[in-house]
This record gives structure tokens, sequence and C-alpha cells, in this order.
């Protein structure tokens, strides 16, 4: 049951399906006082159409980074170094910058964590979703309007007619966070990039937002990659997950594969840290992972998690991690745990 | 225990009372500031406007009449040369004005674009802007535009441009600063990731967005600007003589000031009043964006 990892499988039938998006080898760099620091190590993903993968990790791990890779919005002085993005099997994101351009809004759309600081203040809301339908979809502006109107209502917004003349700060959280939506998927996008978008808002809020993507999903078979570093979220949503520590993807798989039988020591312990999990259930308390993640620009040349890890023997600080496996596997980096990780897990409980 | 309680909420109830006076008070004063500003300028602008058409030539000359002291007929009296100094003041108003409008506002447009560009794309671009404008505001303001004026040669349009290349690096590092904010700010990404073109991010969501304090900044710049005119005139580098302007007035009266002050003095005052003026609507601007921007925050 284990071998799989060690050895590139054949492609399973089931997944023969051309991934809308794959990401392969990704990696970004940060010029840092000692050469270049690697944000994104080696990064490696994808999504099928119409399904939701999950990008779990915590503050600083990659994951946002990664995603805006995908848009081409590395931050500076942040540069791609490496890696390949295919769309649909056939472009390659990194290298054809036009494409990606005209792509960007229409067919790949982003929503951002703190709705209150992703609508431009000193428009109103209508102004700036007829703005992307105008130039994006390139409507005229009296179609724009209904439109407009339309997107609104479709994101659960009241009286959405006399809405189109408020201004961002008129608007509660989580309205705000439909307006983002409605602006996202104004142009009727295949992928829409979700980077954290529920986090700022409150529970009951978070759960609305939520519900909203699953239904747009339904409806337009829209894919959905999801960060977040709340795994109930992530439980709730994804199909697919994986799990990234300092940089590196360490563990992916189905949801019930990554959630319910982890491999990596790092996953195990992130689903003992979260409230509401199996720890929680069990009637144990809370495990928190000892340690914090490295500096980026100090990375040990073995795995990352080793420090933190209670499974580490002498070759994981040596050995430097790697994710083998064929595509849409239950995978994980560690060599360790997995080749004997039912044992492992009975002894972190 | 309820008696302290009520004691209490009692003096809360005071307590707010006494604050909501104070807020009504200071928002009165806010905008009396900003109108008693508009109202300064306003007047000055009227009556240069009715100047025009009363005082059809500011340079009619009447040596019959010279150095007469203010009264009805000559209001601000007439100076060595017969010359009424009230229609050659209100004339003046075009010239001072204009030149400090223009030059303070192409330096504004100019500042806020490229600093705007330095902050948002980074870089080698952000590297030689921000160079520029090093050089500029390390030269004394002063000798930057008297050098400059001195290579232009003496006249309107040597000040206007030595104004606006000593003003614009003060923009730019505004714009810049406020530019590396908002490269944080996720509707700037989101802008980016629909699609739009640079140029239209920095234009319809950046700019906006950032321009505020050079907009406050720029009505003192304004009122700088207008005593720049006015001295470097003063001085002989601005406008020539015969044309009319507030310094050049003021240095033409300043051999008579003992025996016909009012021809110094009374132009002097309205370079004051205009002062006043801009002051105050910069003052009542700032309190006016710093109140919307705490709603928006």
């Amino acid at each position: 049951m284990t071998g799989a990892t060690v050895i590139p499988a054949p492609p399973n039938a089931a997944v023969e399906q051309v991934p809308l998006v794959r990401v392969n080898g990704l990696t970004i760099g940060f010029p840092a006082a000692n050469g270049t620091a690697l944000a994104v190590r080696d990064v490696a993903f994808e999504a099928l159409r119409g399904e939701t993968l999950g990008i779990v990790g915590e503050s600083g791990c990659g994951k946002s980074l990664s995603l805006r890779a995908l848009l081409g919005i590395v931050p500076q002085p942040g540069e791609v170094l490496g890696g390949e993005i295919a769309w649909d099997g056939e472009v390659d994101l990194l290298r054809d910058e036009r494409r990606l351009r005209s792509m960007r809004g229409r067919e790949i759309s982003m929503i951002f964590q703190d709705p209150l600081e992703s609508l431009n203040p000193v428009f109103s809301i209508g102004d700036q979703l007829t703005e992307v339908l105008r130039l994006r979809a390139g409507l005229a502006r009296s179609t724009a309007r209904l439109r407009a109107v339309e997107l609104l209502e479709r994101v659960g917004i009241p009286s959405a007619a006399t809405r189109l003349r408020s201004y961002p700060h008129e608007l509660s959280g989580g309205m705000r966070q439909r307006v983002m939506i409605a602006i996202a998927i104004a142009c009727g996008p295949e992928l829409l990039i979700a980077d954290e978008p529920t986090t700022a808002l409150d529970v009951t809020i978070q759960d609305q937002i939520l519900g909203l993507l699953v239904e747009l999903q339904q409806e337009t078979g829209l894919t959905v990659l999801l960060v977040s570093h709340d795994l109930g979220v992530i439980a709730q949503m994804a199909d697919r997950i994986a799990v990234m520590y300092a940089g590196r993807v360490v563990e992916t798989g189905t949801v019930d594969e990554v959630l319910l039988t982890p491999r990596h020591p790092y996953t195990a312990g992130l689903i003992a840290s979260a409230p509401g999990g199996t720890a929680a259930l069990a009637g144990s308390r809370l495990q928190s992972i000892g340690g914090s993640p490295p500096a980026i620009s100090e990375l040990p040349p073995g795995c990352a998690f080793a420090p933190r890890c209670r499974y580490a023997t002498d070759s994981c600080t040596e050995v430097p991690m790697r994710l083998d496996r064929g595509p849409g596997e239950h995978a994980s980096a560690c060599p360790v745990v997995d080749a004997d990780h039912e044992q492992g897990r009975d002894d972190g409980d | 225990m309820s008696v302290v309680a009520s004691d209490q909420d009692q003096l809360d109830a005071a307590l707010d009372r006494r604050l909501a006076r104070v807020g009504r008070r200071s928002a009165r004063w806010r905008r009396f500031t900003l109108e008693a500003g508009i109202a300064l300028i306003a007047l000055v602008i009227v009556a240069s406007i009715v100047g025009e058409f009363v005082y059809p030539n500011p340079n009619a000359q009447d040596l019959a009449q010279a150095l007469l002291p203010p009264s009805l007929a000559h209001p601000f009296g007439t100076d060595n040369l017969g010359r009424d100094v009230l229609a050659r003041t209100l004339a003046g108003t075009w010239i001072d004005l204009g030149v400090a409008l223009g030059a303070t506002y192409l330096a504004l447009v100019l500042g806020v674009v490229c600093g705007t560009v330095a902050g948002y794309f980074r870089g080698w671009p952000e590297r030689i802007i921000m160079r520029f404008v090093e050089v500029v505001l390390a030269l004394p303001f002063m000798v930057l535009v008297i050098a400059i004026v001195a290579i232009m040669g003496p006249g309107i349009t040597g000040v206007f441009v030595g104004l606006t290349i000593g003003g614009w690096g003060f923009y730019a590092r505004l714009a810049r600063a406020e530019m590396l904010v908002l490269n944080e700010k996720s509707f700037v990404h989101a802008a980016q990731t629909l699609g739009y073109s640079h140029w239209r991010v920095m234009w319809r969501h950046a700019i906006p967005n950032l321009i505020r304090p050079s907009l406050v900044y720029s009505m003192s710049d304004i009122v700088l600007n207008i005593t720049w005119v006015a001295s470097l005139s003063y001085l002989g580098l601005g406008v020539q003589p015969p044309t009319p302007e507030w310094g050049s007035i003021i240095a033409d009266g300043q051999s008579y000031l003992l025996n016909a002050w009012w021809i110094s003095t009374l132009p002097g005052l309205v370079v004051v009043i205009v002062g006043i003026g801009f002051s105050l609507v910069g003052d009542g601007l700032a309190d006016r964006l710093r109140a919307r921007r705490a709603v928006v925050r």
C-alpha cells in the first residue's frame, strides 16, 4: 500500500483527464543577503475541471505566492526561477505572457483575503463591476449596467440596483467579499483562485460565502484553487488537498486520504492541532507542533520539517525532500513515516 | 451602589454632551476655514475681473496726477508716473495667480505621475526617477530657480519653468511613498488580476487613492509660488516692466516708500490676502480630507 510513492506508478485510468491547470517544478526566489532565498521550491499540483483543490499551510509557506505566479503577479523583487504551469494541457503560462494577460480576469480570476481592502475605496461598486464588464467582457455601458445588477443579485446582495451606487466603506465585510466574487466571476472564468477568502470574516458569514462558492461551482463548473490555513474550511470545500511547508508541497491526495490517513508528520501535526479535528473528537487536548517554521533564507539541506519532527532520523537532516508520485495519487514527501505510517500514527496519539 | 452608578452615568452623559459640543464647534470652525479662504481668493479674483472693465489700460500715464495718496478716484493712489496703483495691482493678479497655479499644478502632475510610476514598477524606473528627484531636492530651491531663470533669460517663461522644475520632486516623493503603501493593498492586486493594463491600474486605481496628500500640499505650495513669482519680479528676474505684476509694482514703489507709502504697501497687502486665502483653503481641505479618510478607514 505504500510502495506507490517510491516507484512512479503508471497513471490510473481514473485520472486520465487533462487537468485544467498543472503546476510543475515551480520555484520562486527573492534576493537575500546570502544569495537567493527560495520562497517556493519545486512545487507541483494540479486541478481538474470543476474540482476544488485546497492548498493548506501556515503563513509564509508559499501558498499565496505560488498562486500569484499562476497569474503572473509575483510581487517585486520576487522572481519565478523555474517550473512550468500548463493550462489545459498546452499553454505554459510562465512563458506565454501575452496569453496570460488576456486570460486574467477572463479565464482566471482571483479573490483576496481582506475584503476591506480588495475594493477600490474611491469608486462605487457599480463603477468597479461595470469597469471589468466593459473592459474585459467588452460590454457596452448600458448592458454592463444590467449585467452588473444580475451579478450582484447572483451573489446574494439585496436591492442590487440601488447598491450599485454604494461605496465599499458602506458595505459590511461579507457584502464586500460578495461584490469581490461578483467582479471575479463577471467574465465567466474557468478558474477562480481564492486566497483565504473567508479568513477575515466571522464564522456565519464564512459559511455563507463558502456556500456561495459551492453554488457557483455547481452552476458553472468553475475550478477553484482554495488557499487556507483552516483545515475545517478545506475539509468542507476541497476535493483534493496539497499541504505546503516551507515552500514545498509535502503531501497531496484526496481530502479523505490526506485528512483521514495523513502520511506526512506535518500534516498529522496540523490535523492534531485543528479544533474540531480528530483530536477534539477523541476528547484529547489540542496538540501544537513544537518550534516554528524555518526562515526561508536558511533552510536546512534536508527535510525542512526535520527539526520539529518527532520521527526524524539522522538521514532526514541530510537527504533533500522529494515528492515522487504519479498524477492524482496520495503522496507524501516524508520517506520515514511514509514507509511505516500506520505505526507513526499510533505513536502520535 | 446604585447611587454611585447613576452618578457615573450622569458624568458620562455630561462628558458625551461636552465632547459633542466641542466636535460641533471644531466642525463649524473647519468649514469656516475653508469658506473664509475661498471668500478671500474670490474677492481678489472678482475685483480683478471688474478691474478689467473699469481700467481698460492699467498702464495709462497721467503725469499731472503722479504720487497722489489713496482717494475715492484712486483707491490705492497713483505712482510716480501717475498710473493708478489699484488698476495695476488688479491687472497683475492674472500673471501672479496664473504663473503660480500653473507652475504648482504642472509640478503636481509631473511629480505624481513620476512618483507613481517609480513606486509601481520599482526596479530601474524607480532608481532613475528617484535619483533625479534627489538631485532636484538636494539643491536649495531658491538657487535652483534663480539658476534656471538665469539660463532661460529673465521673463515669465523662465519663472514658470524654474518653479515647475524646482517643485515636482516633492510631489514625486509623496506619490511614491503612497504608491508603496498601495502596492500592498488587495484592490491594486485585484486590478492586476483582472487583466487591466499597468497604465489603467495606476491611473484609475492608484492615483485617485494617493493624490490627497499632494493636493493638500499643493495649497501651501501655491502660496509659496505666488511669493516666488512676486519676489523674482521684484528682483528684476521675472516679469519685465511695464507689465503690471505685484512684485514689480512693489519694487517700483520702494524708492518712494517714505513719501508715497501706498505704492508698495497696498499691493503687498493684496499678496498677503491671497496668501492667507490659499493657506486657509489648504487647512480646511486638509481637515476635510482627514475627516473623510477617517470615515473610509
